[in-house]
């Protein structure tokens, strides 16, 4: 197993032996560590965009971990939430998968578990900053486009034959044809079938009028 | 070793006892301080009615916990004599008595006391506050109750009690209404033609009322089948001749053609089906709590009148069965008792010692009752045998207020006040033990220069005496001699050793069975014992008797809460348990996951030894964080004594039956017993086996939540399971349990409840296999479900 570079675990936890175990166990398998006493103290931690995982206790005193997964929902920030319980909570566990945690580990926690549990969810991180990337990307290059080349970009997924597009927008095919090499281009797309599934993580939408 | 000459003690001993009867309820005038409140109660009737003494019994522990407070108790006698001559006579005895007395608070008891007092109220105790109790004011007009009075009105619920009758018996057309003469009888009858009324056209109403006893049984006895009798009250009949309630409803339930229903718990048990019942008990309590807020200052305007105090639908099963009526048409929540063996067996002993002392004091209050109206002059010829019946009335009383410790100090004193007034030279009360086959004597009283009984006489010692009176006779000689020679042989060497010369002996008889006796015995000089003195020994071991079952009970009681207690927190362990399951996983966790950390240094190079060493030290740490909790729960588990003895199955599910006897009420559930006689006892830890019925009970009344109300039922019921084992099924009328539950529905944390834990019946599992024993469950096939349970009984003796 092999740990990114640069990838942060931080464990929330009221339990102060819980969280100095937990905090040295993923630290001897050589991630960076930090500990949290309660939800308001990590809330106050300035966001960190690089690969992690957060290690959440589901009940607390004060706000619980199911209470800081919403808030962080709620302002956008994606993080990877390995769950840590008490007791086979079932509704509790429920409401945490849905929400979109990576697992629910039941306390005491078996360490293949819970390390297998935190690789996946920093690898989550990953890949989701590498696909937050890619959009960034798409989208940046998809600005370049000119007003007609982009109308040209929406109509080409569609399926729509030159042809076609030519006597939508009210030109000649071979003016589509120009147009369309250099959306190809722009877009940095080698086929059709990629340029699509660039549209698809730019957001484009063809735009029939 | 004569007795000392006493002088002239008859009259003395006669006028304090009687002091102490009329007077002063407190039996120990050392509790008599200066700063003591005074509190009187006034009874409209000169009779311990049961009624009194539920009421009684009821407002003494409230209003008087600490024995701070002197209580004066006045029986009016109302319902017998009413004259203004006697009411004059009345009010000049209570001037005088009270007259240097500093009164804080009255406290009329029934209507015709409440309207005498009011009467009266600002000639004898003017501005005195009063809390009235036990008074139907129903059908009462034209009373003021002037100011500072408050109290508690008695609930008249005929309404409710037609109906369930109706439902009984469905082709019910008319209703006989029975009552007497008395203010009391008349005052409840307005009050019952009041409710029903309102059954006009639909039921044809009839009062037998002001009737001669005689005539009256003749009329129920020849009732039609579509009637039923409802019994108000008959304190007097027509011919002026005085009953006890209930002394009236078993006579005519006896003698009536047809059911017989009533209002009051004092009635159930004698004849009566049931009925919508009130409580004076209930009375009692509530009119002592507003009793101890006007003695710490409350002014009795602002604490409004309690009205009706606790009434609850109440049957006798033997009656049910008597007139063939099913108990399936009983209303919700209805009590049933008396089943085949009597769930209710504790408050029963309470019912039985105050019947008792009613019949005891029925036959010895007339002499009182002249010398306390003031009318006749006891005559010194009527002397000797008025001052033993007095001495015998107030024995009884002050056992009948008495409980726990004060009872052996009261049974002592009493023994020295009879053998006082019998001239005999100790006297003793002894207690059969069936196993040891010994007499023990726990009480005894001895004259000066008379050496002490021994502790305990073994049975084979005094043989024929033992025989006499464990077939419940009498034992009585003046002279050894009179024994028969041969068969009481050895009986008389013992008496000859032990130096006794005459001895009475009367047997002390509980439900039919010779627990003990009563003896007297003259070492000094023979004694000739005089008919009509043992005829009242034996009303006096009647007393005995039910003081001491009463006894037996109390501590029995005692014992029960003590368990019940402990079974109150196990039950709350198994609400714990998810707390208890985070606070052990906390350190776990960590222990857990520093011995992993520890795991993973000890593999890697060069092993950081102050690092392992913190770690090693973490975990010393948690693990003793981990065995404080386990601590702790082990504290709270741990009962005084922890034991394995016989236990009765049928008797310890009564028990438990009647512990959620409120909550089955509460969820209309209708309860019901069904106890096998004869079962053999088994033998475990009377408290877990307690937990385990407790559990399959309140499991059974969980799984009858949607169960549509008035078919809920819960049968408890024991049985014998083969030659060797003992069964207990709850069986009710829920929804079943679902095929796939069925074989998990014993496992840990197997819930089909949305909130359950899945612990009861895992708890019951593993108690009742640690008895070893079996659990059970299956799916009635009228509906509902049966959980059992057996255990392996005690095997009789060849």
């Amino acid at each position: 197993m092999t740990v990114p570079t640069a990838s942060l675990v931080f464990v929330v936890d009221d339990d102060a032996s819980v969280r100095k175990s937990l905090a040295r166990l993923v630290k001897n398998a050589g991630y960076a560590v930090e500990t949290f006493t309660s939800v308001r103290e990590f809330l106050a931690r300035p966001p960190y965009d690089g690969p992690s995982c957060l290690v959440l206790d589901v009940r607390m005193p004060g706000l619980t971990g199911l209470d800081l997964q919403e808030a962080l929902r709620a302002t956008g920030q994606r993080l990877s939430i390995v769950f840590i319980t008490g007791w086979g909570d079932v509704r509790a566990s429920v409401k945490a998968m849905k929400g979109g945690a990576v697992d629910v580990l039941t306390k005491p926690l078996d360490e293949g578990t819970l390390l297998a549990a935190i690789q996946q969810a920093v690898t989550r991180t990953i890949e989701e900053r590498r696909e937050q990337a890619r959009v960034t990307e798409v989208r940046r290059h998809i600005t370049a486009l000119t007003p007609r080349e982009a109308e040209v970009f929406a109509l080409v997924v569609t399926g729509m034959l030159n042809r076609q597009i030519g006597h939508e927008l009210g030109i000649v095919e071979k003016t589509v044809k120009v147009h369309r090499a250099r959306v190809m281009e722009k877009m940095q797309a080698g086929s059709l079938a990629e340029l699509v599934r660039l549209a698809g993580a730019g957001g484009v939408i063809a735009a029939r009028s | 070793m004569s007795r000392p000459a006493r002088a002239c003690p008859g009259r003395r001993v006669f006028l304090v006892a009687l002091l102490g009867l009329l007077c002063c309820a407190s039996s120990s005038p050392a509790r008599e301080m200066k700063q003591a409140r005074i509190v009187v109660l006034l009874y409209p009737e000169a009779r311990l009615l049961p009624e009194i003494l539920a009421v009684e019994d009821a407002i003494r522990p409230t209003l008087d916990p600490e024995g701070a407070v002197s209580l004066y108790t006045e029986y009016l006698d109302l319902s017998r004599v009413s004259d203004a001559q006697y009411e004059r006579q009345v009010i000049a005895f209570l001037r005088e008595k009270y007259a240097t007395r500093r009164i804080d608070l009255i406290m009329p008891v029934a209507f015709p006391t409440l309207r005498f007092f009011l009467k009266h109220r600002a000639e004898l105790f003017p501005g005195v506050p009063a809390v009235f109790c036990a008074a139907n004011l129903d059908a009462v007009t034209g009373l003021e109750l002037g100011s500072a009075i408050t109290g508690v009105r008695l609930p008249s619920e005929w309404g409710a009690t037609l109906e369930a009758a109706l439902a009984l018996q469905p082709g019910t057309r008319r209703a006989v209404v029975i009552t007497g003469t008395s203010e009391i009888d008349q005052n409840l009858q307005a009050a019952a033609a009041q409710d029903l009324a309102r059954y006009d056209g639909r039921i044809e109403v009839a009062y037998l009322a002001g009737l001669p006893i005689a005539r009256l049984l003749d009329e129920v006895a020849a009732l039609p089948k579509d009637t039923i009798v409802l019994f108000v009250s008959l304190l007097r009949d027509q011919a002026g001749r005085l009953f006890t309630d209930p002394e009236a409803v078993s006579l005519i339930a006896r003698a009536s053609s047809v059911p017989v229903y009533s209002w009051s718990e004092t009635h159930l048990g004698h004849g009566i089906v049931g009925g919508r019942l009130a409580s004076f008990e209930t009375q009692g309590t509530r009119a002592a709590e507003l009793a101890v807020r006007v003695l710490r200052g409350e002014r009795p305007e602002t604490l409004p009148v309690v009205d009706g105090g606790r009434t609850a639908y109440m049957f006798d099963d033997r009656q049910l069965r008597r007139w063939g009526l099913s108990a399936s048409r009983l209303p919700a929540g209805s009590i049933v008792r008396y089943e085949a063996v009597s769930l209710w067996a504790l408050y029963r002993w309470n019912i039985v010692g105050a019947g008792a002392l009613v019949a005891a004091l029925a036959v010895l209050s007339a002499g009182l009752l002249i010398e306390r109206t003031g009318r006749r002059r006891a005559e010194l010829s009527l002397g000797e045998r008025l001052r033993f019946e007095t001495l015998l009335a107030e024995q009884a009383a002050t056992f009948s207020r008495v409980s726990g410790t004060d009872v052996d100090r009261e049974i002592e004193r009493a023994l020295r006040r009879i053998a006082d007034f019998l001239a005999v030279d100790w006297s003793g009360l002894t207690e059969y033990s069936e196993d040891s086959q010994t007499a023990r004597v726990t009480h005894w009283w001895m004259a000066e220069g008379v050496d002490p009984p021994p502790v305990a006489l073994g049975f084979d010692e005094i043989p024929w005496s033992v025989t006499q009176l464990r077939r419940g006779e009498t034992v009585r000689f003046t002279r050894i001699e009179e024994l028969p020679e041969s068969e009481a042989a050895v009986d008389r060497q013992t008496y000859r050793r032990l130096g006794i010369r005459s001895q009475v002996a009367i047997p002390l008889t509980v439900e039919g069975v010779v627990i003990g006796a009563l003896a007297f015995s003259a070492v000094a000089t023979e004694r000739a014992w005089r008919d009509e003195f043992v005829q009242r020994l034996q009303v006096l071991g009647e007393v005995f008797a039910n003081t001491l079952s009463r006894r037996r009970a109390e501590m029995e009681g005692q014992r029960l809460r003590q368990d019940l207690a402990h079974v109150g927190r196990v039950a709350t362990v198994g609400e714990l348990t998810a707390s208890l399951a985070h606070e052990l996983n906390q350190p776990l966790t960590a222990i857990l996951a520093n011995a992993q950390s520890a795991r993973r240094l000890l593999e890697s190079d060069g092993v950081d030894l102050t690092e392992l060493r913190a770690i090693v030290g973490d975990i010393v740490d948690d693990d003793k964080r981990a065995s404080e909790v386990i601590n702790r729960l082990r504290g709270f588990l741990r009962k005084g004594t922890l034991e394995r003895s016989q236990v009765d199955m049928g008797e310890l599910v009564g028990q438990v039956g009647r512990l959620v006897a409120g909550d089955a009420i509460l969820r209309n559930v209708v309860t019901r017993l069904e106890l096998a006689p004869a079962l053999p006892p088994v033998y475990g830890d009377r408290v877990q086996l307690q937990q385990v019925v407790l559990n399959l009970i309140l499991n059974g009344l969980d799984a009858m939540r949607d169960s549509v109300a008035g078919h809920r039922t819960l049968v408890l019921r024991t049985a014998r399971d083969g030659a060797g084992a003992v069964e207990v099924t709850v069986q009710d009328s829920g929804a079943g349990i679902g095929k796939a539950d069925l074989d998990h529905i014993f496992d840990a944390f197997y819930t089909t409840k949305a909130d359950g834990l899945g612990m009861g019946l895992a708890i019951v599992r593993s108690m009742v296999e640690a008895h070893g024993g079996r659990v059970g469950a299956r799916n009635n096939p009228e509906g509902g479900a049966t959980f059992s349970f057996t255990l392996p009984a005690i095997q009789e003796a060849p």
